[in-house]
């Protein structure tokens, strides 16, 4: 059946892969999921997250995901994601699991995690206060076409 | 060097006065903002989020003007008219307060000017607030 979650302060319906386990969500860790859209990738959530809504839907499927320009990082907006804001786009090399894994340990330790963007500027994630990230594209070199 | 940030998700790009380090991040930062509010920004250590830009060697464009002297996250950012609160006094020492809040995550009630009211800063959640801009170069006068 397909779900999709809402996360505090961020508008998106994030469709999710597989059933989100609601249970482990007051487990006090970092989960870690597949989004399908707004944004195909992987999603980072933190147990700090004041709330997080699940919907299970009985049918229909997700709209298909927004394009990316190449490796990026989405964090919560106001306004959600939406074609051509998608969030910033990482320094080339960056693995999206790779940075997953180290967004989650920054949540679970409340630290901060630096990461460098694309044309020279600095992304400062804040582990203890973050709610969410997506990155994507799952694999390297599968950046959906966007224009 | 001046540097471009944008905090947590309110949509404005601020340009600051003096490039700033994630190092610099672990406790309340006051730094002079010189657009599109003209005066010092207070940063929070518990923004969620903050990114850091190097500029493009550009002019500074004219930083947006109208009553209010506290500027406080939106999601749509600051505009000509709408810069923020009147807050009574110097905005220098409303800056080193905001500090302070920030610093012992307390509260601080401020009664308003302009139409009135009252103002509640939670020290302990606040991401960031922009002063001035009084807080540059002394009061300016208006009204």
């Amino acid at each position: 059946m397909p779900s999709y979650i809402q996360i505090e302060g961020d508008p998106a319906k994030w469709w999710i892969e597989d059933q989100v386990p609601t249970s482990e969500l007051t487990g006090g860790q970092p989960l870690t999921f597949t989004s399908l859209a707004p944004i195909e990738g992987i999603m980072v959530l933190s147990p700090r997250s004041a709330t997080v809504v699940v919907s299970n839907v009985p049918s229909g499927s997700p709209q298909a995901p927004l394009g990316i320009p190449g490796e990026i990082i989405y964090v919560p907006t106001a306004a959600g994601p939406s074609a051509g804001h998608v969030g910033y786009e990482v320094a080339g090399g960056v693995d999206a699991g790779s940075l997953s894994s180290q967004i989650a340990a920054a949540m679970h330790a409340g630290q901060r995690l630096t990461i460098a963007l694309a044309g020279g500027g600095t992304l400062v994630l804040n582990g203890a206060t973050l709610t969410f990230a997506v990155l994507a594209p799952i694999a390297p070199g599968r950046a959906t076409p966007h224009g | 060097m001046a540097c471009h940030i944008q905090i947590g998700d309110d949509p404005t790009l601020w340009w600051l006065a003096e490039q700033i380090q994630p190092s610099q991040l672990n406790q309340p930062l006051a730094v002079l903002t010189w657009y599109p509010i003209r005066g010092t920004l207070v940063l929070s250590p518990k923004a969620t989020n903050v990114t850091i830009f190097t500029p493009p060697p550009v002019l500074v464009p004219p930083p947006l003007s109208g009553p209010g002297n506290l500027y406080l996250p939106t999601a749509t950012g600051p505009s000509a008219g709408h810069i923020g609160y009147e807050v009574p006094g110097d905005p220098a020492v409303l800056a080193n307060q905001i500090q302070a809040l920030m610093r012992n995550g307390q509260s601080q009630t401020i009664t308003l000017g302009g139409a009135g009211g009252t103002l509640i800063l939670n020290g302990a959640t606040l991401s960031f607030a922009v002063t001035g801009p009084a807080a540059i170069g002394g009061a300016t006068p208006h009204g």
